[in-house]
């Protein structure tokens, strides 16, 4: 009986060990892009408080990447836009975004070589590079629609942003529209290129960024979710205080990005981290009136 | 050295848990070191294909900066990988983490082909280095492609590992162990234990087992002792029977006399040793055989057997010799009676196998202590005594005491003659007035009886009560007395005599079961005004037991009977009986009135008279003979008297013919 209850006495530590493990903050690894709505997950893991928590942040050139990633599992959530989320859904029908970060307002963009009236005029083929399974090609769907480019000739090169921003004008053979993001736009125009739309203005097409994950993994890793967006939502907070601060944080993730093309790319976007502004709010309406047409 | 089931049992499975844990451990080291192997190989594989992938496409630092994707991914699909850096001679070129922008190439822990065993190379190498060769021209260049390793993960991955094992193969393990040592120390060396015990005490019996064989030695043990014990029974009961009759044997009767003698001492009592013998038993014996002889003496056993009391021992001590102790009796008549029950049992004649066989039996009896104080005195007097039953003729008792004999012989005797003579119609009441002080008047008489033996005369109570009331003559008496007193009260009435008639009931009469049924039918037998009778009952009564006897009063009340108690003040009077019993008359002893003389003697006198006054009791003086004692009496506002100064008690004829002549006394 004794030893028995001694077994019971050290068994009962192993059976709590084992429940106190799965109490423990797991490995959690989310991916993201510089994007910069993205980029309050840079400054949360600068700071250290992405280590106290136990989650690693991957950093990815492109989009697509992104998405490619977690579809192999190599990562637990994204951050990504809705349309990598259309096609991920497609399979993985318990993905569902968790918390919102921002919305493009004017941060994805359409460059080019030349300007759209001659675009208009172009009988040749057009060259487009972009991420043919990103947001770029909505994108650029909503493009041909705005200025009733239809019956241009596209000829698609489908690379990711990385090598879309060494892309020079020198090099362009013919036209080209290159579809790209905010903050790689600055170094094509660094490189002779001219913005000749974005979701400021001149598209319709609502650009929304959230983080991404299946119900399991938030589930298994709720509290570590929770908290992200309690980063996320404290360093948005320090970058409308102190922007020059912040970004000196997380500048090494922004190659070839200055201050002010930084502060630049980050009024083009609109934080819908905490709450939807009543003009969003209105645009969507007007949206989701017309698609039920 | 001997080893116990636990020792041997403990050590095996210390063995088994070392050569389990010795190859565990083996298994374990060899399993660490085949994944840090994997691990290893796989990290190298990736610096190699990555700096071939990259050694082919690029040619200047900006082109490396095109690859950035491929190294993003190559970084974020590996868990052991933190960041991958490209270097142009120190000079950062392109890195997958800002972290990561330095390295030290010097160090030679970064060379990846020194051949190290993969578990070191894996804790020791914080970063890995490989070349991206290209080709300016013909001169080829290189770039610095390096790893930098995610210590903390592989750590943790491997600390991780160590801690599922440690818990998994050597905390389980134990565990298992543990149990397993508590449920075999539960269902074998416990149940062992317990049969050891069980087999050197035979106090308790083990309850049954889990195991089979072990249950069936439980078993068998449990079967072996209870036969063992019922032997042992059988044995002890052996050698304390004769085999013969079934009765105690000479060393049965020595131990139970050691008891018995022991618990007389205890309470001062008595008890009898009776030294039975058969008469002409040898005759029977050598005439119809001894199987018929034997077959008598088993009948005579059983038959004293029967006679006698469960707490009397009864021993056949050799041939037709038995010994009797007889521990309780009230006194010598009663004991007399039990040996005149067990002689008149074995008188009478039975028919064994055909043949009528009578024999008688002569018995001596000795009386602890009075005879003697251990066994070999008082049966030798008893053999005494028995021998001299023979000679006065054998079918007879004596007892060793001569007096005491004669004695006895008288008593029974004087028992015998006594229902002879109601039989005869040799008793007689005599009544004796009952006067009240105050004015003189016969209120009433009491009934006394004389036995008219034709043998001695007249015969007073006082000779013969006690022995009535010793041997039970007392309740035949007793019914006489009051079908007597009944009819002499009708006589009265009819000669015009009304006055109260006192009964005396003695307490074993008044507490016999049908008492009241008898003296109701009496009264109804001779149409009796109840109110006219009194009861006298002695103080005794209230040895009985109290709710009968209230409730028997009760039931005289009923009817109208009074009661009187007699002889007040000489028994075991309470006040709380007087309370609680329906009493109508206190009767004061002779002894209170004798004694009217002395101060305290009036004190008495006076207390027992007021008590009554104040009780609502009538009282009435006993034994009044002198006029001071009824000058005393009347002042002291004594109801009433009794006694020979007024007269002694008298024939029924002399009693009526004193009240015509003169219904007063004084």
């Amino acid at each position: 009986m004794k030893n028995f209850l001694l077994a019971l006495t050290l068994f009962i530590p192993l059976l709590f060990s084992s429940c106190s493990k799965k109490d423990e903050m797991k490995p959690l690894k989310i991916s993201a892009t510089t994007w910069v709505g993205y980029t309050p997950l840079f400054y949360a893991k600068e700071k250290g408080w992405l280590k106290k928590i136990n989650v690693k942040l991957l950093h990815v050139v492109s989009l697509s990447e992104n998405m490619y990633l977690y579809k192999a599992g190599n990562s637990d959530a994204y951050a990504g836009t809705q349309y990598e989320y259309s096609i991920l859904k497609k399979n993985l029908k318990a993905l569902f975004p968790i918390f919102y970060f921002d919305r493009s307002n004017g941060g994805d963009i359409i460059m080019s070589n030349t300007s759209i009236a001659n675009l208009q005029k172009e009988n040749g083929a057009i060259d487009v590079y972009l991420e043919m399974d990103s947001i770029n090609y909505p994108l650029f769907k909503d493009f041909v629609e705005a200025y009733s480019l239809k019956q241009k000739k596209f000829n698609y090169i489908n690379r990711d942003q990385a090598q879309i921003a060494a892309l020079q004008k020198k090099d362009m053979k013919r036209s080209t529209v290159i579809v790209t993001y905010a903050p790689y736009d600055f170094t094509l125009e660094d490189q002779g290129f001219i913005e000749i739309a974005s979701t400021k203005d001149n598209l319709d097409l609502l650009v929304f960024d959230a983080m991404f994950t299946t119900k399991k993994k938030y589930e298994e890793h709720k509290k570590q979710f929770l908290k992200i967006k309690e980063y996320i939502d404290s360093a948005v907070e320090v970058l409308k205080r102190d922007p020059q601060g912040y970004h000196e944080t997380i500048k090494p993730y922004l190659e070839g990005v200055s201050y002010q093309d930084f502060l630049h790319s980050v009024n083009d976007i609109e934080w819908i981290n905490t709450k939807l502004s009543s003009e969003l709010q209105t645009k969507i309406d007007k949206v989701l009136e017309r698609d039920s047409k | 050295m001997k080893l116990t089931v636990k020792q041997l049992t403990l050590l095996n499975f210390l063995l088994i848990l070392s050569s389990v844990y010795i190859l565990f451990a083996i298994y374990f080291f060899e399993q660490r070191d085949k994944t840090a192997h994997v691990i290893w190989k796989n990290i190298k594989n990736d610096l190699n294909e990555l700096s071939y992938v990259l050694s082919k496409n690029i040619a200047l630092s900006t082109e490396v900066a095109s690859s950035r994707a491929l190294l993003d991914r190559k970084a974020a699909n590996s868990d052991y990988i933190n960041a991958i850096a490209v270097f142009d001679d120190e000079k950062l070129i392109i890195t997958t983490d800002p972290i990561f922008s330095t390295y030290d190439p010097t160090e030679e822990t970064h060379i990846i082909n020194v051949h190290k065993n993969s578990s070191e190379a894996l804790s020791h190498h914080n970063t890995i280095i490989d070349h991206i060769y290209y080709y300016k021209g013909e001169k080829r260049e290189n770039y610095d492609l390096v790893f930098l390793l995610d210590q903390e993960y592989i750590k943790s991955y491997f600390a991780q590992s160590k801690t599922d094992f440690l818990i998994w193969f050597f905390l389980f393990p134990f565990l298992l162990f543990l149990v397993s040592w508590s449920v075999l120390r539960a269902l074998i060396d416990n149940p062992l234990e317990r049969l050891r015990q069980f087999a050197y005490y035979q106090s308790e019996v083990p309850k049954k087992f889990f195991l089979r064989e072990l249950e069936s030695i439980r078993y068998s043990m449990v079967q072996s002792f209870k036969r063992l014990e019922e032997e042992k029974k059988d044995l002890f009961t052996l050698a304390r029977t004769d085999t013969l009759s079934g009765l105690a044997n000479r060393y049965y009767l020595e131990e139970q006399f050691e008891h018995i003698l022991a618990s007389s001492q205890r309470r001062d009592g008595e008890f009898a040793l009776l030294f039975l013998d058969l008469d002409y038993f040898k005759i029977v014996n050598d005439s119809l055989g001894h199987d018929i002889g034997d077959e008598l003496l088993k009948k005579i056993s059983a038959v004293i057997r029967e006679v006698l009391r469960i707490n009397d021992v009864v021993a056949r001590i050799g041939g037709d010799e038995f010994v009797i102790i007889i521990t309780e009796y009230m006194n010598e008549v009663q004991l007399v009676e039990i040996v005149q029950r067990i002689q008149t049992r074995i008188n009478i004649p039975r028919n064994i196998r055909g043949n009528t066989v009578q024999v008688s039996s002569s018995i001596g009896i000795s009386l602890y202590p009075k005879d003697g104080k251990n066994l070999v005195d008082l049966m030798k007097y008893a053999d005494i005594a028995m021998y001299k039953a023979k000679e006065n003729g054998r079918s007879q008792y004596n007892f060793f005491t001569q007096d005491l004999n004669e004695k006895i012989q008288s008593t029974i005797d004087i028992g015998n003659r006594m229902k002879r003579g109601l039989d005869n119609a040799e008793f007689e009441l005599y009544l004796q007035p009952q006067v009240n002080i105050d004015d003189g008047s016969i209120i009433g008489a009491e009934t006394l009886i004389r036995w008219n033996d034709p043998a001695r005369g007249l015969v007073y109570p006082s000779s013969f009560i006690m022995l009535a009331e010793q041997n039970g003559f007392i309740i035949p008496l007793g019914d006489w007395i009051i079908d007597e007193a009944l009819r002499q009260k009708k006589d009265l009435e009819n000669n015009g005599i009304n006055i109260k008639l006192s009964i005396n009931i003695a307490a074993r009469q008044f507490v016999k079961d049908n008492f009241i049924e008898k003296l109701f039918k009496a009264l109804d037998k001779h149409s009796i005004d109840e109110s006219k009778i009194v009861l006298e009952i002695t103080e005794t009564i209230f040895l009985e037991k109290s709710t009968k006897i209230i409730e028997l009063f009760n039931k005289l009340k009923s009817r109208g009977i009074l009661i009187s108690l007699d002889d007040f003040g000489t028994g075991y009077s309470s006040l709380s009986y007087l309370k609680s019993f329906p009493i109508d008359i206190l009767k004061i002893d002779k002894a209170f009135v004798d004694d009217y003389h002395s101060n305290r003697g009036i004190n008495f006198l006076e207390t027992i008279i007021k008590m009554g006054q104040t009780l609502n009791l009538e009282v009435i003086a006993e034994g009044v003979e002198e006029d001071d004692q009824l000058a005393l009496l009347k002042s002291l506002r004594c109801n009433s008297f009794q006694g020979f100064l007024c007269s002694k008690p008298l024939p029924m004829a002399d009693f009526k013919s004193f009240f015509l002549s003169s219904n007063k006394c004084r």
